[in-house]
């Protein structure tokens, strides 16, 4: 049976919505972003980088980093932080790779993403940031399940 | 460092699993990726902040309970006073929505995603009592790396039992149904509604469904989304018989059995009209010996020429006197005077004339001092305009349309107008 409601009390609902709807808005912003691959291309360019390098430096098996570099293969969320931490990106450019990567953002709230974040910050090499991790009872970068995103 | 200290999270759920990372934070309502500390088990968590309406209620028995692979199972719930939380099996793999932003889908990819969620929907819409998940979106299915697609977030899905004020939340902005908006209750209709918007943006990245629907798929998708529910398929099952329906193969494989069908139905006349040419042409046996012979006389066929069916529709005359058959009028009658002269003693074979009712275009039939007693055989010949058994036996039955027949001793006279 259909309950009377107030029209402006619908446009409201209808309104409010659209808030709740995280789905568009990051569709939108993905329509204007580039993608991952090229993402990661120019910020090796950006610092003078060989991929070979980056790899070196986010500890990533070396086979596995080249399939990543041309798009052989889709990484996982923690091999896009171990690549952030090895091209030494900022806070911002790590969420926009992770967003190209269609990977959640780092989130503060959490303890895990806390000190991955601060590493990130703090543009300390990916071995510290593994310490920090063991340190406070942490999976280690790349330490997650098969099937992990 | 200062570490956050994840207290606001129940701390049976920090003491059971870590959290990973955060999959999307709505105003009320977030999704967290936790794994389980003592295997390693990915598991996901949905946390409802003490301002949303859905904090109060406590998961249903229902939304506990579905146990139908592929969609993630219930694991645990648990409650503190800022937030309930509800654990939930991880699926792995991208949601449609990620998966959308690198690769276009084609129809057939679209029919089959749809076909695996008509079978979930179809689980669930069938419990007791029957739950609706009210929030199909590109971001609640994710395509397992098998190729699976999976129903996932069953945040505001709705049993049966309770009121849609309960769960209240309006879905994803373009995939709910008018009635989500409050015009009336939902139910497996507003699932059907949101599933068909879901298999537009994948064939078209837009939520508003255009009318011209060309392809069978886009006329599934159309009957989906009709603003009123009864318009709509009435259950999932009907929507999952209209996908199957709408393959390609599916109509590339009727095109095909309606063109097996034609061919043998060709293949099947071809051979009857074969077999039919075939009997034609098939040397025809005469039980009369003597009728044979007129045959061959007025044919002009030697004694052992094969004589088919066809030939014989070329007979129209037949001559035989006593136990001879001649060719044609003018060596038939002196035949007759020599009979009379000799006597009429003489006698054929023929004992009835059933051998010429495959000679259909006989004009003349003379056929004399035979032992013949019927001649119904002749009533079937439309061209016939004489004939004559002088001295057969008796005719028991004499065809309307013989014009005279007459013979010297005991044949009957039957004078008849011709038909």
């Amino acid at each position: 049976m259909a309950v009377r409601v107030n029209t402006n009390t619908l446009m409201k609902r209808l309104f409010k919505a659209a808030d709740l709807d995280t789905y568009l808005e990051g569709n939108e912003s993905n329509l204007h972003s580039p993608d991952f691959y090229t993402l990661l291309k120019q910020a090796c360019e950006k610092r003078n980088m060989l991929p070979a390098q980056v790899i070196e430096r986010s500890q990533i098996e070396r086979t596995y980093g080249h399939q990543l570099f041309n798009g052989t293969r889709r990484p996982s969320r923690d091999k896009v932080l171990q690549l952030a931490l090895g091209l030494g990106l900022s806070v911002d450019e790590t969420q926009r790779l992770l967003r190209a990567a269609g990977k959640s953002p780092l989130y503060p709230r959490l303890k895990r993403d806390a000190v991955i974040l601060y590493g990130i910050g703090k543009k300390l090499p990916i071995l510290t940031v593994q310490e920090n991790l063991t340190k406070y009872g942490l999976t280690l970068l790349g330490g997650l399940k098969n099937g992990s995103p | 460092m200062d570490l956050p200290d994840e207290t606001e999270y129940p701390s049976e759920l920090t003491q059971r699993c870590e959290l990973l990372e955060c999959f999307s934070e709505k105003e009320n309502v977030r999704t967290l990726l936790a794994s389980n500390r003592d295997n390693g088990e990915l598991c996901v968590v949905k946390c409802y902040l003490r301002e949303s309406p859905l904090f109060d209620r406590s998961e249903p028995e229902a939304l506990r309970t579905i146990d139908a692979a592929p969609m993630p199972s219930f694991l645990e719930e648990y409650r503190n006073e800022q937030m309930r939380c509800v654990l939930r099996e991880y699926v792995p793999g991208e949601t449609l929505s990620q998966l959308a932003k690198d690769q276009t889908f084609t129809e057939e990819e679209v029919i089959r995603i749809g076909l695996q969620l008509c079978d979930q929907l179809h689980a669930l819409h069938s419990m007791t009592p029957p739950v609706i998940h009210r929030d199909i979106n590109p971001q609640n299915v994710v395509l397992r790396p098998d190729g699976t697609a999976v129903l996932i977030d069953f945040g505001i899905s709705r049993v049966r039992t309770e009121k849609d004020a309960d769960t209240v939340a309006f879905g994803t902005q373009g995939f709910s149904p008018p009635e989500q908006y409050g015009f009336s209750q939902t139910d497996a209709r507003s699932d059907i509604y949101s599933l068909g918007i879901l298999l537009n943006w994948l064939l078209h990245r837009e939520t508003k469904v255009t009318q011209n629907s060309r392809s069978a798929l886009e006329k599934v998708i159309t009957r989906c989304v009709f603003f009123d529910p009864d318009k709509r398929f009435d259950n999932v099952e009907q929507v999952r018989r209209a996908l199957l329906a709408a393959r390609p193969e599916a109509r590339k494989k009727r095109k095909r059995l309606r063109i097996a069908a034609a061919c043998l139905l060709l293949a099947l006349l071809s051979c009857g009209m074969w077999f039919f040419a075939r009997a034609h042409r098939r040397p025809v046996t005469f039980p009369q010996p003597l009728i044979e012979q007129a045959v061959r006389a007025n044919l002009g066929l030697s004694d052992t020429a094969p004589i088919t069916k066809d030939m014989l529709g070329q007979v129209r005359t037949l001559y035989i006197v006593a136990d001879a058959a001649y060719p044609d009028a003018d060596s038939f009658y002196p035949a007759i005077n020599r009979w009379y002269a000799e006597g009429r003693s003489a006698r054929g074979s023929v004992t009835d004339l059933s051998d010429l009712a495959a000679m259909p275009n006989l004009e003349q039939v003379c056929i004399v001092a035979q032992e013949l007693t019927d001649i119904s055989a002749l009533e079937n010949h439309p061209k016939l305009n004489k004939v004559e058994f002088t001295t057969s036996r008796t005719f028991p039955c004499c065809p309307a349309w013989i014009i005279s027949v007459w013979s010297a001793s005991t044949t009957i006279l039957c004078e008849t107008s011709r038909r």
